[in-house]
């Protein structure tokens, strides 16, 4: 028996209040699934676009990470608290000043590109084991280590002082409340966010996502999933030969003479991040990496993600007898 | 999907007869990273239509056995082996030339004549960097490049490949295993360790624990066996794949017999395979083994060890 809900992944619309970590026993109570992983914590005063994966595809969690995420998000200015949001205690506050859309447009400009960003003390990152926000809770908070993060866009959609409406599209790694804050240090102003949601995780649209309220046995009909390979779609692909499959099974990765077909890449060569390996049926076996530099360097899988379509198949014999066609 | 074609000798080799082909020679221990390099750079010349088909000549018995029977090296894969590993390169014929004295005195220009050109047609030979054969070891890369310049054929020669600054090659995958570094020895050979036996009966106590094994019978000697201990394993039998655990010992706490065994339990399968060749790929090395102060203790390390194969084989 194939559980609809095994090896697939969910695109949650989280609500506001319960935090990732309350979504994922939500699903595996829909789902009665024991392995059930999240890519991207959404805190918990943040509403949006949560993916949930479960069976093999947990494993498939990182490359989701990895995806460019896009925030609406309302700016407070005049008003820094110590978490960054509505919820912390106010450290400092400044009166605002009347301010032109134009200005704060051409501040956020500054940010686009490359960009030197601070995590804020109350993250979800860890430092010796502990989550920076429980340190900064236990009144000590971490400054963690600046790190580099790329801003693709940062629009300004209103300004209704002292609330600055936003919305950015950034690299993993992103902290949004960092960047309200250091747009209102651009401004001379103390900030903080009023609101955040996640609107987009890579192609994966808040329009389209399951509301979080719904993940309950009741509403069991409505929480679909998307199979791992067509989530996958965004990784480009290298289609091998039946021959090539039983050997993959066995550690060996393809060489340049099982490839049958490119997917969404010219050339092996070009490919730098991680590579989808098909089977002539379009289904996804694993994921691998070219193996170095140079573009004739041999493919390599990655062990920790050999055989999705093998698991898929349910008992072994089922997954060998696909392997036979 | 394109058969391969296996022949065992010259008369069958020429009955096949097959044009305009691209060759490789060798022994192909393990059919490791550098030989998988070597069927790769083989089958591209098929595949760019330089030739028409790709063929491979390999030795059996490991010449090293022949000529040097005492200080011979235990081997990595039987011909049996070999041939299935080959099956999925896509190679369009495989000659086992069988190795004895004669076969070592034919002097390499001849062997190329003989072989190579008059029975295989061959266009290219692709070589191992540390390739010689022929009478001696004569046929070096140098010496046959002359010889292919001289006679019209094409020789390429394939570097070594290195794995982590080592480079990969049948001594250090045999040193691996010796030294129960599995690990190590799939990483240089680029696939999971292959042990191709016979099922025969054991002595039926695994039943009893509730983990039933089939003990692998290995025919031939100088077969390197992996090192003793517990190990994750896939097993082929008639095509099918299956998970399982492996041991290799002595079964201190049951049996204590007196020569090392190869024991498989085969996950989730009740099929009788008594007489059977089965191919058993060692995925990865859990545990030495050990001897349990009671059965009790033993089932509960079973278990431990069942769990632990199901983690590495990706199914955790």
């Amino acid at each position: 028996m194939t559980n609809r809900f095994e090896n697939r992944v969910f695109v949650i619309d989280k609500a506001a209040g319960p935090t990732s970590f309350d979504v994922v026993p939500a699903l595996r109570r829909v789902s009665g699934i024991r392995r059930v992983g999240h890519a991207g914590t959404l805190d918990h005063l943040a509403r949006g676009v949560l993916l949930l994966c479960t069976g093999t595809a947990t494993r498939a969690v990182e490359h989701f990470m990895n995806l460019e995420k896009e925030y609406r998000f309302d700016v407070r200015l005049g008003v820094e608290t110590t978490t960054l949001d509505t919820e912390g205690e106010v450290v400092r506050e400044a009166p605002v000043p009347p301010l032109e859309i134009e200005t704060v447009r051409a501040a956020a400009a500054t940010f686009v590109g490359e960009y030197l960003m601070t995590p804020p003390a109350y993250s979800a990152l860890k430092r010796q084991g502990k989550r920076h926000s429980d340190l900064a809770r236990a009144g000590e908070p971490a400054e963690a280590a600046p790190r580099t993060v790329h801003i693709r866009a940062f629009d300004v959609v209103s300004v209704e002082l002292p609330i600055v409406r936003c919305v950015v599209r950034c690299s993993r790694g992103t902290y949004v409340r960092s960047l309200a804050k250091d747009l209102g240090e651009k401004l001379g102003l103390p900030a903080s966010i009023a609101t955040l949601e996640r609107t987009r995780i890579g192609n994966f649209s808040i329009d389209d996502a399951i509301p979080s309220a719904l993940v309950t046995p009741e509403h069991a009909d409505e929480v679909v999933g998307i199979d791992l390979g067509e989530a996958l779609a965004f990784v480009p692909g290298i289609v091998i030969a039946e021959r090539a499959k039983r050997a993959l099974l066995f550690g060996a990765s393809p060489l340049r003479t099982d490839v049958v077909e490119l997917v969404g890449t010219p050339t092996i060569g070009a490919v730098v991040g991680p590579l989808r390996i098909l089977d002539e049926g379009g289904i996804l076996l694993t994921i691998g990496t070219r193996g170095g530099e140079h573009p004739r360097d041999p493919l390599r899988v990655c062990d920790s993600f050999r055989l999705f379509v093998e698991a898929a198949g349910g008992t072994a014999a089922a997954g060998a007898s696909r392997f036979e066609r | 999907m394109r058969p391969l074609s296996v022949v065992r000798n010259l008369e069958e080799l020429r009955a096949l007869s097959p044009r305009k082909t691209a060759v490789t020679i060798g022994v192909f221990d393990g059919v490791h990273l550098g030989h998988r390099k070597i069927l790769e750079e083989l089958v591209l010349r098929r595949e760019r239509g330089a030739v028409d088909a790709a063929w491979v000549v390999t030795f059996d018995p490991h010449p090293l056995v022949v000529t040097h029977s005492r200080e011979a090296p235990a081997i990595l894969t039987t011909v049996a082996e070999r041939l299935e590993l080959f099956s999925t390169f896509g190679l369009d014929g495989v000659f086992v030339l069988h190795f004895d004295e004669a076969t070592a005195r034919v002097e390499y220009r001849e062997f190329i004549q003989r072989y190579f050109l008059d029975a295989m047609d061959m266009r290219e030979l692709v070589m191992g960097y540390d390739c010689h054969f022929g009478h001696r070891r004569e046929g070096s890369p140098e010496r046959v490049k002359a010889e292919g310049a001289h006679r019209g054929f094409g020789v390429s020669v394939v570097p070594p490949v290195h794995v982590n600054g080592e480079v990969v090659s049948s001594t250090n995958i045999r040193a691996a295993l010796q030294s129960a570094d599995l690990e190590r020895a799939n990483h240089l050979m680029g696939h999971a360790y292959l042990v191709r036996g016979t099922v025969g009966h054991g002595q039926g106590r695994g039943r009893d624990l509730g983990f039933p094994t089939a003990n692998i019978a290995v025919t031939e000697p100088h077969k390197q066996w992996p090192a003793g201990g517990v190990y994750a394993v896939r097993t082929v039998w008639r095509g099918h794949i299956y998970d399982g655990m492996m041991n290799i010992g002595r079964s201190p706490t049951m049996k204590r017999v007196d020569h090392d065994e190869i024991e498989v339990h085969v996950f989730d399968f009740d099929h009788h395979i008594y007489g059977e060749e089965v191919s058993v790929y060692c995925e990865a090395y859990l545990r030495p083994e050990q001897r349990f102060p009671t059965v009790t203790a033993l089932i509960e390390q079973l278990n431990a060890d069942r769990r632990a194969a199901r983690e590495r084989l990706g199914r955790g």
